[in-house]
């Protein structure tokens, strides 16, 4: 139900955003403007059909985690 | 190519600082300081706002060497163009991961303070809508929409920190440092990492300000304001609730506005000051919404950006719903990964970017 609501969303701002572009004939921001919609399309349908998705957090708290054991045993916290 | 031609004024510029300092760290920092530095976690809020201010001078003589440049500008400059790029990407990524945590953070408040039947998904996407009509009106609108809103914050946080004095009991702040200096500079990384190394934003927002010449001082006056008032919360809260309970609670702000009473009468104000903390994380939102797309613009050269907010509020709003999958993670990112990942954008590149400008003569 909720993959409709997001399909409707991405149809209405899509019909909203383009002819702007396309009449001042700014191509690349049109280019830009779809790229990101497809992305945020992918996304949102994707979270709509509560597909599993990797949390970005995660990477960070891998790649900072020897500077963040150093500060913790610094602190003693 | 400028493509943002609106200005703002000196007062809005730092009403907007508070504003920023204030969104979401009133919630979390008196917390993540209790639990560190106990009782003397006012001394580290104390601590960690003078290192902030030298990190603001830091920011604010950085933009002083490029008035008319934003940040992602100015880096592609000094670091030429294939470094300089990789570096506006990182800044763009890091005010965009910014503002899903904030939509995160008012979004877990909101579920489990005030509306917990409603879908955590029903707050963002309202919360989202609004931003998207904010940023789609321009930067001058939000800084005339920060004037109108800065008296009420103020009079709201005054009137709580008068309400509260009653419950005053000084026996919480002893012992007196018994904590060890390195646990309280320790706890000062908190407030560094939340509010203070973000602030580094604002080198997006500082070009628009139409009085330059007194930005300096009024981005370190306002920073230094918005520190104080998050030392008096937390002072407050470690007096009122004692720092055991201040370190428990997630939001302890919100605890504190829930012990005034006054009379039977006047009672169950908390709610009144989560007005607060919506109108601040509002702020805060909004400006590193506005600095993300605002990057992504200026990297990609787009001469405009009104397109990219709906795609990029939809993005914001997936991410946000992935970034923190409980309290627990919540915690413990904001403690220990998130000083260290902020110091990255906050410290390390500006130092960088100024010594290279210095050694380039730019």
């Amino acid at each position: 139900m909720w993959l409709v609501v997001v399909i409707l969303f991405t149809a209405v701002i899509i019909w909203y955003e383009a002819p702007a572009l396309l009449k001042h004939g700014q191509f690349r921001e049109l280019a830009f403007f779809g790229i990101l919609m497809l992305i945020a399309f992918a996304l949102t349908a994707a979270q709509s059909l509560k597909v599993k998705m990797s949390n970005p957090l995660d990477a960070i708290v891998a790649l900072y985690s020897p500077l963040s054991r150093i500060i913790s045993a610094f602190t003693g916290s | 190519m400028q493509m943002e031609k609106g200005k703002i004024s000196l007062y809005q510029f730092k009403v907007l600082v508070v504003l920023f300092s204030l969104g979401s760290s009133i919630l979390i920092v008196p917390s993540a300081l209790a639990s560190v530095s106990r009782q003397d976690g006012w001394i580290s809020s104390l601590f960690g706002v003078a290192c902030g201010l030298l990190l603001v001078w830091l920011y604010a003589s950085l933009a002083q060497r490029f008035p008319d440049k934003t940040l992602i500008e100015f880096s592609i400059l000094i670091l030429g163009k294939g470094l300089g790029h990789v570096v506006a990407f990182l800044y763009f990524s890091f005010f965009l991961l910014i503002a899903s945590l904030v939509l995160c953070t008012i979004g877990d408040f909101i579920s489990s303070m005030t509306l917990p039947e409603t879908p955590i998904e029903a707050i963002h996407i309202v919360f989202m809508l609004i931003i998207v009509m904010g940023i789609k009106l321009g930067l001058e609108v939000v800084g005339r929409a920060s004037e109108i809103f800065i008296p009420w914050v103020l009079v709201m946080l005054g009137f709580m920190l008068v309400a509260v004095l009653p419950l005053i009991d000084m026996s919480r702040t002893a012992p007196f440092l018994e904590n060890s200096i390195r646990q309280i500079a320790g706890g000062s990384i908190t407030i560094l990492g939340i509010p203070y190394l973000e602030l580094v934003i604002f080198l997006m927002i500082l070009p628009a300000v139409s009085n330059r010449s007194k930005a300096t001082k009024g981005f370190l006056n306002a920073a230094l304001f918005s520190g104080l008032i998050l030392t008096a919360i937390t002072l407050l809260c470690i007096l009122v609730l004692g720092h055991d309970f201040t370190a428990r609670h997630s939001f302890p702000s919100y605890t504190l506005a829930k012990q005034i009473h006054i009379g039977d009468f006047f009672q169950r104000v908390e709610i009144v000051m989560a007005v607060i903390w919506f109108v601040t994380i509002f702020f805060k939102l909004m400006i590193s919404f506005y600095a993300a797309i605002l990057g992504f613009g200026q990297l990609f050269r787009l001469k405009s950006h009104r397109s990219l907010v709906t795609p990029f509020a939809m993005i914001v709003f997936v991410i946000s719903l992935l970034v923190f999958p409980n309290v627990i993670y919540f915690k413990d990112f904001s403690a220990h990964t998130w000083p260290p990942f902020a110091s990255t954008f906050g410290l390390l590149l500006p130092v960088l970017l100024a010594v290279v400008a210095a050694i380039r003569k730019l």
